[in-house]
This record gives C-alpha cells, sequence and structure tokens, in this order.
C-alpha cells in the first residue's frame, strides 16, 4: 500500500507543480516557444535589412521592349501617360559590404532594354533581393521574370509576357495581349481585355475576363487539375484531363490556357 | 525473452479480428468514394486525397483506443492475474503490447496505402510523376512511417501509465488515468524545456538532407533543432520504465 500511495502523492505534487506552472510560467506554452524546425524556401530572408534605390529614366524613343528581372522582390508595373521609361530599382541584402557590391544592370539591345540584378560574386546575388516600381508609356510590350516574390500590375496597356515561378501575381487592369508561363505560385488576373495565353503548372489561377468587341475563343487543357468559372465552355472530362471550347461573340479574341496539376477559374464579366 | 513473442502474438491474436473489419471498412471506404460518391468538382488526384485523409486522421486515435483496449482486456478477461503471476517482468508485458500495435499500425496503414495505390492506380501514377523518382518516395515514405512509430509510442506509453496509474486506486479510476495521461504529456514537455540546455552542443539535424528535398527543390532549407526533443524523449522512455515497474509490483488486480 506504501508505494500506491507514494505514487498518489507524486501524481497529487506533479499536479500542484502544473498549476503553478501554469500560474506563474505562461511563456512556458508551447503556442508561444520558437519553433524547433526551421523551415526556409529559396534560402535568403526576405525582410530587407539594408537596402538602397536607384533610378532610371529613359526617354521612351525608340524603345520597344522592356525586361524585368525580379528576384525575390515586388515587381510593381503600372502604364503612364507619359513618354518616359521610369524604373526605380530597390537593392536588398544582409549588410552593407554586400550592398556596395550589387547594382542594376540597364542593358540595351536594339530596341530592347533590360534590369537586372548583379553582383560581383554569384553567391552575393543569391544573397540578396531586388523589387521594381515601373512606369512605362501605353503600347510598350513588357516582359517580367520573376522567381520567389510578387508581381503586381495595375491598368497596363500593351503587351505582357509574365514569366513566374513560386510567385505571387496580380493583374487588376489589362488592354491588350497577355502571355502568363507560372509555375508554383498564385496568378489573379483580374479586369483584362484582350487575348491571353497561359501556362501553368502547380499554381492556382483566377481569370477575369471584361467582355469587349468581337468576344473570346476558349481553348483550355486542364490536366489533373480543376477547371471553374461562368465562361461559356463545352467540356469534355477524359480521365484526367478536361478539354474545353467556347465562344463568346464572335470569338476573336484567343483565350488559350493550358494547366497541369492547377486549378483554374476563369469568369467573364460585363 | 523466451517469453516476449507469445506474448506479442497472443495480443496478435486478440486484434485479429478488429485489424480484419477496420481494413474491410477502410478499402469499402475507399471503393465507394471512388465509385459511387466521387466528390463533386475534384480531379482524381484531390479525390485521392480525400479517400486516403480519412482513414489516416482516424488510425492515430484508433491506436490510442488499441493501446488503452489491449491492457484493458487483461482485467476483463482476468488474465492479469497469470501475467502477474508468471515470471516476466513488467517492461516486457508492456512491450509486447506495444510490438503488437506497432505491428497493428503498420497492417491498417499498409491497407491504406496498398489500398490507394489498387484503387487509385493512375491518380497515384500521376502523383509520383511530380515527386523525383519513386525510390526518392520510397525512401521518404519510409522515414515518415518511422517517425509516426515513434509517435505512436510516445502516446501509447502515455496511456499505458495512465491506465496502470488508474488501477492504483480503488475510486474514480478512469478520472485519475485521464488526469496521469494529461499530466504525464505535460511533464514530459516541460522536462524536453528543463533538459534543453544540456544538448545545446547537439547540432541542428538536417531535414533537407535527411529528406533530399534538394531533390525536389534547390533552396529548401529544413532544420531541426533537436536538443528540447532529447529531454522530452528521454522523459517518455522515463515514463515506459516506471509503468513497467508499477505493473510488475504493484497494480490492482481487482477492478
Amino acid at each position: 500500500m506504501k508505494i500506491r500511495r507514494i505514487t498518489l502523492a507524486v501524481l497529487l505534487l506533479i499536479t500542484l507543480l502544473f498549476a503553478l506552472d501554469v500560474r506563474y510560467f505562461p511563456k512556458g506554452d508551447p503556442a508561444q516557444r520558437e519553433p524547433s524546425i526551421h523551415f526556409s524556401l529559396g534560402g535568403p530572408p526576405r525582410i530587407p535589412l539594408v537596402q538602397k534605390e536607384v533610378d532610371f529614366v529613359q526617354p521612351q524613343g525608340a524603345f520597344t521592349s522592356l525586361l524585368i528581372e525580379g528576384h525575390l522582390g515586388t515587381v510593381d508595373l503600372k502604364s503612364v501617360d507619359d513618354d518616359q521609361l521610369r524604373i526605380k530599382a530597390i537593392i536588398w541584402a544582409d549588410s552593407d559590404h554586400g550592398l556596395e557590391l550589387l547594382n542594376v544592370l540597364e542593358t540595351v539591345s536594339g530596341s530592347e532594354v533590360r534590369y537586372a540584378l548583379v553582383g560581383e560574386a554569384e553567391d552575393l546575388v543569391q544573397n540578396a533581393g531586388i523589387s521594381f516600381v515601373a512606369g512605362v508609356p501605353a503600347g510598350m510590350e513588357v516582359t517580367i521574370e520573376q522567381a520567389f516574390g510578387e508581381v503586381q500590375v495595375e491598368d497596363f496597356v500593351g503587351f505582357l509576357n509574365l514569366e513566374t515561378s513560386f510567385s505571387n501575381v496580380q493583374v487588376d487592369g489589362l488592354q491588350g495581349t497577355m502571355r502568363v508561363a507560372n509555375s508554383f505560385g498564385e496568378l489573379d488576373l483580374r479586369g483584362i481585355r484582350g487575348p491571353l495565353r497561359l501556362e501553368d503548372a502547380y499554381g492556382t489561377s483566377r481569370v477575369q475576363l471584361l467582355s469587349m468587341d468581337g468576344g473570346y475563343n476558349f481553348d483550355i487543357e486542364v490536366a489533373n487539375g480543376v477547371l471553374l468559372g461562368n465562361a461559356p465552355l463545352q467540356m469534355d472530362t477524359a480521365r484526367n484531363k478536361v478539354t474545353a471550347f467556347g465562344q463568346s461573340d464572335q470569338g476573336v479574341h484567343p483565350i488559350v490556357i493550358r494547366s497541369s496539376y492547377g486549378r483554374v477559374t476563369v469568369n467573364v464579366e460585363e | 525473452m523466451a517469453s516476449f513473442f507469445p506474448l506479442v502474438r497472443k495480443d496478435l491474436e486478440a486484434s485479429r479480428w478488429p485489424v480484419g473489419i477496420l481494413s474491410a471498412l477502410i478499402v469499402g471506404y475507399m471503393l465507394l468514394i471512388r465509385f459511387r460518391f466521387p466528390p463533386i468538382g475534384l480531379s482524381e488526384t484531390e479525390s485521392l486525397a480525400v479517400a486516403l485523409s480519412l482513414p489516416l486522421i482516424f488510425l492515430p486515435l484508433w491506436m490510442i483506443w488499441q493501446s488503452f483496449q489491449a491492457l484493458r482486456t487483461e482485467w476483463r478477461e482476468d488474465t492479469v492475474y497469470t501475467l502477474l503471476t508468471l515470471p516476466i517482468p513488467g517492461w516486457q508485458v508492456i512491450s509486447s503490447k506495444l510490438v503488437g500495435l506497432w505491428v497493428e499500425y503498420s497492417l491498417l496503414l499498409g491497407v491504406s496505402l496498398v489500398g490507394a495505390l489498387v484503387i487509385y492506380g493512375d491518380a497515384v501514377q500521376s502523383g509520383l510523376r511530380v515527386l523525383p523518382s519513386l525510390a526518392w518516395a520510397v525512401r521518404n515514405g519510409f522515414l515518415l512511417y518511422l517517425f509516426s512509430l515513434a509517435v505512436l509510442s510516445a502516446m501509447v506509453v502515455f496511456v499505458q501509465l495512465a491506465y496502470v496509474i488508474g488501477k492504483m486506486v480503488g475510486r474514480l479510476q478512469g478520472l485519475v488515468a485521464i488526469w496521469t495521461l494529461f499530466l504525464s504529456g505535460w511533464l514530459v514537455d516541460r522536462l524536453g524545456l528543463l533538459l534543453e540546455p544540456l544538448f545545446r552542443w547537439m547540432p541542428p539535424l538536417p531535414l533537407h538532407k535527411l529528406f533530399r528535398l534538394d531533390e525536389l527543390k534547390q533552396g529548401i532549407v529544413a532544420e531541426w533543432n533537436v536538443a528540447p526533443a532529447l529531454g522530452t524523449w528521454l522523459g517518455i522512455l522515463a515514463l515506459f520504465i516506471l509503468t513497467g515497474y508499477l505493473f510488475e509490483h504493484y497494480v490492482e488486480v481487482n477492478d
């Protein structure tokens, strides 16, 4: 009987310790502790420790094409009424020394102008990031290459090419032609007026088309994924692939979507 | 150790029917989801995830119940008298029940996975194409299985200790058992925190290397600071030894 009494006494003692712990050591709460497993995707931290800004202003002149190579940061793009090409680049790194060795390279090649982050060593670039704020004259062709970051496009008029991976893309208002190649990211394309070609893998894509003269011609294939929305589509499901065709009005403007392992929503609104 | 395997066999024989019925239910559920009531608006791969998720969520709960049941049966069928009179250490009795539960868990997990493979063959193949290779999937699946066995063992140790402590009191056995279950979880958690400084010298475990995550995508870094976990696992081991000792010497045979 003695050991049973001791066991019960120990149980009561632990109960008392538990009560004291709850009362006086709330920081011991597991929810408030630093997690013991640290997980990072893409390596470098996204919090800018030190940063610098570089501004470029170019008269549009003979330039018809702009290429922006983003890395970890945000690319903000907007069409402007101006005839100047205005680019603000924000470079960030984990130390002042690293920041000194990084810069933005402006390359002009024929009618194309290109902006990219460069450093004295490749690992410097890997451990840094860059964001762009771009205002471009309406009608230009713009290509954005972005990995591990965000792309935000607002009221754009022209030709837009997006090549993104592991990035969130938000387009709010586009008149013109758009081509997107995306993997492992979220696409939210709203207020689109014009032809679209979208290639996506392992992503979630929401496309909101605004009705326009001539209407749209849809050609959509979704493999191992889901196709949703109110677009006027004739769908055919065979094995793991959904094939959909359809058109609104005369079906002048092509909407071509190829998706695998993704969720695609296509809506057409007035 | 000669008496250990007969004990394991006895527990496995006792769980034969429940495992058989549960296996049939898992396969039946998958067949229903696949052919009779496929989820609307979901692809076949997503449907596979739905079909697998219920058994995988249910399995740990079932194992907790079975770890309690494995000891309870000894009292219900009065076999605990024989167990306590035999020259078998208490730790061997509770270890045999733990091994029996490992086998039961492995069988049910195997039925779930093989069932998914057979019933959703195309979707599984499509899913495997996303992964670097079949060898990578098998290796990482095995590592995850080992990890889940360790977590299952911890749960079983808590339940066994709670049951044995419950049997040491004359009244309110159920309440005492539930309170012991809760307290033992809290105790090993705090033990992990207290002993953490002793193990700080240990380098973080590079999970990205262990699971070869670079084959999935370059740049993934996952590291596990094992120092707090080591104290916790030492605590669980101590509770296991304590349960064996108390079971052998001090449990109340009568309800």
